[in-house]
């Protein structure tokens, strides 16, 4: 199985805000960019729920995790990265 | 005994809205981008002073405008979440205005986005236990009177309507394979919170979604109820027809889309120009795909909704020519 790591989701989440590389940081979080509202977030969270295989509907920390930091503090309590 | 939906119709209200309006209100949205993700470009506002039950009486006298025999109803669902009252129950008020038989059952159910699939499983249940022949399923709900008009969540997706369907006998096992279920945990991320509620980003009497917590339960209960009612059917993907979900929106339909690799003829929407109707999309959305020619008389669809709740319910449906 693909190993997924914290970059991948970096990665993913500059793509659905389309931010240029480096832009995103790890404290960035909902609000911080103009891409980055509530509609936004939605996106992010379904394209990170296609990079885990349909995974993300059962993370309920997802459900308030607003910025990189909680994001990936989620997933990594779920073991998916 | 088997059971049936025979005829559905629906009713918009004359006020609709575009993307022109909400940049009136809101001149730092950035509307192209709201459309391009919610998908919807127009919703529908009730009138001033038009309610639940003026919008579900005008959907439910088409019906009768069309021949359906008043005193061939034994009972009135009336769905909906914005009552004219917190009481009397508003299928009273319906069953008057309808001008149906004082013996009518006429009862509400408190439902949202869910609400149709559980109205259908209890008439199934009602005809086939042979308490009734023939009843009258009303959703109807003015959402938009409760939404803060700068609510960026809330606004650019949800809708006002009315859907009015006839259930009765048949020789077909006309609606089938029902799985309903409840995670009440979530209650708090689609409410209109009362003084006395702290929640978040939420103010009292509007409505207030927290799309993530909503989304994320979507992405996670949906697919469980599609294959759920797959296993209860017998039936796999390729028999089904067409799959018609609650219109919530673009992202959301295109989630489960992908989630279930479905084929993406097979998945109907007309949110597009209707918007999030609540309770009466999948009737809205059933109708609409027997006019665009997407279902025939016969056809197998399988119906799901989800919200507000949370809540969820699903089911095969096979019907006549509903156009």
């Amino acid at each position: 199985m693909k190993t997924i790591t914290e970059d991948s989701v970096l990665e993913t989440i500059t793509k659905v805000l389309k931010l240029k590389n480096g832009e995103l940081q790890k404290t960035s979080a909902l609000g911080d960019f103009e891409e980055w509202d509530s509609l936004g977030h939605l996106g992010i969270l379904a394209a990170l729920d296609q990079l885990f295989n349909g995974q993300l509907g059962s993370i309920n920390e997802m459900a308030t995790a607003n910025s990189v930091d909680k994001i990936i503090d989620a997933l990594r309590a779920n073991a998916l990265i | 005994m088997r059971v049936a939906i025979e005829k559905i119709e629906y009713y918009l209200p004359e006020n609709k809205e575009g993307g022109r309006e909400l940049l009136r209100d809101n001149p730092d949205w950035r509307i192209q981008d709201i459309e391009a993700k919610t998908g919807i470009t127009r919703r529908y506002k009730a009138g001033i002073g038009e309610s639940v039950v003026d919008m579900a009486e005008k959907s439910a006298n088409k019906l009768f405008d069309s021949g359906v025999k008043k005193t061939s109803i034994d009972f009135l669902i009336l769905v909906t979440q914005t009552s004219d009252y917190i009481l009397p129950t508003s299928a009273c008020i319906l069953q008057d205005r309808l001008g149906l038989e004082t013996s009518t059952m006429a009862f509400d159910v408190n439902l949202g986005c869910s609400g149709y699939v559980y109205a259908l499983s209890i008439a199934a249940g009602l005809i086939e236990s042979g308490q009734a022949d023939r009843g009258v399923i009303v959703c109807s709900d003015n959402y938009t009177t409760n939404i803060d008009p700068h609510d960026r969540t809330c606004r650019p997706i949800f809708s006002d309507a009315a859907a009015a369907t006839v259930v009765g006998r048949s020789n077909v096992d006309g609606i089938s394979a029902f799985d309903l279920g409840t995670n009440g945990s979530g209650y708090k991320n689609l409410i209109i919170p009362n003084e006395h509620d702290n929640i978040a980003g939420a103010k009292p009497g509007f409505l207030f979604m927290a799309g993530a917590a909503v989304f994320l339960f979507t992405m996670g209960m949906v697919p469980k109820c599609v294959n759920s009612v797959l296993t209860k059917s017998g039936k796999k993907i390729d028999d089904i027809d067409l799959f018609i979900f609650h219109q919530a929106s673009k992202i959301v339909i295109d989630k489960i889309t992908d989630n279930l690799s479905l084929p993406i003829e097979k998945v109907y929407t007309n949110y597009q120009q209707i918007g999030n109707t609540v309770s009466a999309s999948i009737p809205i959305a059933l109708k609409d795909a027997f006019k665009d020619g997407k279902l025939h008389a016969g056809d197998c669809s399988m119906l799901v909704g989800f919200g507000v709740g949370f809540s969820w319910g699903g089911c095969i449906v096979e019907t006549g020519d509903l156009s």
